[in-house]
């Protein structure tokens, strides 16, 4: 069984209800609406990043569902991305939306992880220059931060 | 599913594809119809490279005019796009989640904007979280309660501080060099005194450098082995698995002294912070504070006496069994509002004994150690220049 997405630019994309599934926002909808074949429009997502998404989907279609259990998770890692996902996964806070939109959890986890990683182990400067940020601090500002954070320095 | 059905919905999505421009029946009527020029579809099928060469191939045969239009368009999008102020607030915290809290530093100097996200109450008690402390509601109910009570007793920290000193100064003196001294001062409720509680270390510098995982597994085993009446809620309080055998606690010694302001009196008098500015507040008490010396001969003579509140938590958890009455649980309490008006310009330190020298407290430093954690909780104010480095000594 099939369905119909139809992204924000009025594309239609043909998916398997399993695959389509994996949008906890869809599957919601699909279980709502009952049996049905109308095609379900994405307001929020536009076609380049619904492709993305569906092949996200595709590859894990078969994934167990994610048990939400995560909230009291003692630790968070962000080393934990497989190694597919890492290819797909580019900077794209498009992608982290629609997950976030399409409540597709491990989706928008891998989008943060990513996102993390990136940030992890820079310096101030270099996170800027990853994420085109323009420095607003003055020099003063600046000093006073890094003197409340210096009990961080020496870990 | 229906013949007929499937066949109307290829016809509809088939007219999605074919007119998309013009409206159709079938198109919602949203109340208007925005005219819009599309890329055509081959265009969106080539590279991405592809396609910004034909973009700049268009904009070269466009009017200078136009061109100037468009470029005002997109010099905003390159500049401004900053990834997480574009990302909604709770999704941005949910990213930053995955950091540990020396990014998370480096964050928050990257610019204002940056340092808000970093500055998120959320983050900062989810990392405290992962550092295996924990909170206990109920205790942290009944501090609330006991506050009240407990205000006409409160010694203000100044009136002291000189005392303070010189006794200390004779500690030395009488040749306490190679003990740990802890000097808790408590307050009760018509006076002053003050008690030097000598924890018995055998060998602290042996054990100082110590595994300070070790000392908490000592604890959780101790911890499983003498459950008692209430012991499931105990248990509770401080589960095993929430340790978390990497990042549990620093091992500080005298590095945290260094980090000790010059002037320490400031944090701690009852006005300074604005968190209880709200006079009929329970949490409006003055501060009691005392000092927690890890090594007596090292501090003696410092003039960054760093004003530590956890001298009263060792002193209530020492002196007295946990649940005997509200005037010791309201020592760690203060200990722990203190520690909240305290770090914003302080590195508090609790030295705890090693749990094996002293058995039948041992629930207590697990009580106290809890208490700590009431800052994250009480709702009062709380984000990231109030992060505390809770120091644990290990000392047997």
């Amino acid at each position: 069984m099939t369905v119909i997405l139809v992204s924000s630019d009025n594309q239609d994309f043909k998916v398997d209800k399993e695959v389509a599934e994996r949008s906890i926002l869809i599957k919601n909808m699909l279980e709502d609406v009952g049996e049905s074949d109308s095609p379900i429009p994405l307001p929020n997502v536009t076609a380049a990043v619904l492709t993305k998404v569906i092949e996200y989907c595709e590859h894990h279609r078969n994934d167990p569902v994610q048990v939400p259990e995560e909230t009291d998770d003692p630790r968070k890692r962000s080393n934990d991305i497989e190694e597919w996902d890492m290819k797909f996964m580019q900077v794209d806070h498009e992608i982290i939306l629609a997950a976030n939109y399409l409540d597709i959890k491990p989706l928008l986890d891998v989008g943060c992880k990513t996102v993390a990683n990136i940030i992890k182990g820079k310096t101030p400067e270099e996170i800027r220059k990853a994420f085109n940020i323009v420095n607003d601090f003055t020099p003063e500002e600046e000093a006073q931060i890094k003197k409340e954070n210096e009990w961080a320095e020496d870990r | 599913m229906s013949g007929p059905s499937r066949s109307s919905s290829a016809t509809r999505a088939s007219r999605y594809r074919e007119a998309p421009d013009s409206p159709s029946p079938n198109i919602p009527d949203e109340g208007y119809y925005e005219q819009r020029t599309e890329a055509p579809k081959w265009a969106l099928r080539l590279s991405e490279e592809q396609r910004a060469e034909l973009a700049v191939q268009l904009l070269q045969s466009v009017s200078p005019m136009v061109f100037s239009r468009a470029y005002a368009r997109l010099t905003p999008l390159l500049q401004h796009r900053d990834f997480l102020a574009e990302l909604p607030y709770e999704l941005t915290v949910h990213l930053l989640s995955y950091l540990d809290e020396k990014s998370l530093m480096n964050v928050a100097l990257v610019s204002k904007e940056w340092n808000r996200f970093a500055s998120d109450n959320a983050l900062w008690k989810g990392i405290y979280v992962r550092h295996g402390w924990t909170v206990n509601q109920d205790m942290i109910d009944w501090y609330l309660k006991g506050s009240e009570l407990e205000m006409a007793s409160i010694l203000h920290e100044q009136e002291h501080e000189q005392e303070h000193e010189q006794e200390h100064e004779q500690e030395h003196e009488q040749g306490h060099e190679d003990r740990v001294l802890i000097s808790a001062r408590s307050a009760v409720s018509n006076g002053k005194r003050r008690k030097v509680v000598d924890i018995d270390p055998k060998d602290e510098a042996a054990e100082r450098s110590g595994d300070d995982y070790d000392m908490l597994q000592d604890v959780t085993a101790h911890y499983e082995r003498y459950p008692d009446e209430d012991g499931d809620r105990k248990l509770q309080r401080f589960s095993p698995t929430q340790l978390d055998p990497q990042h549990q606690i620093d091992i500080d010694t005298t590095d945290t002294l260094a980090h000790a302001p010059l002037d320490p009196i400031e944090a701690t008098t009852s006005d300074s912070p604005d968190c209880y500015d709200d006079a009929s507040s329970p949490l409006n008490i003055w501060a009691l504070s005392g000092l927690v010396i890890d090594d007596a001969v090292s501090f003696h003579g410092s003039t960054s006496e760093p004003l530590l509140f956890a001298d009263q938590l060792v002193h209530a958890i020492t002196s007295s069994p946990p649940d005997a009455d509200i005037h010791s649980w309201q020592q760690p309490y203060d200990a722990a509002i203190n520690a909240e008006e305290d770090v914003t310009t302080n590195q508090p330190t609790i030295a705890y004994p090693h749990p094996e020298t002293s058995n039948d407290s041992l629930f207590s430093y697990i009580d106290a150690f809890q208490a700590v954690t009431i800052l994250w909780t009480s709702e009062i104010r709380f984000c990231r220049p109030a992060t505390i480095r809770i120091t644990v000594n290990c000392l047997k």
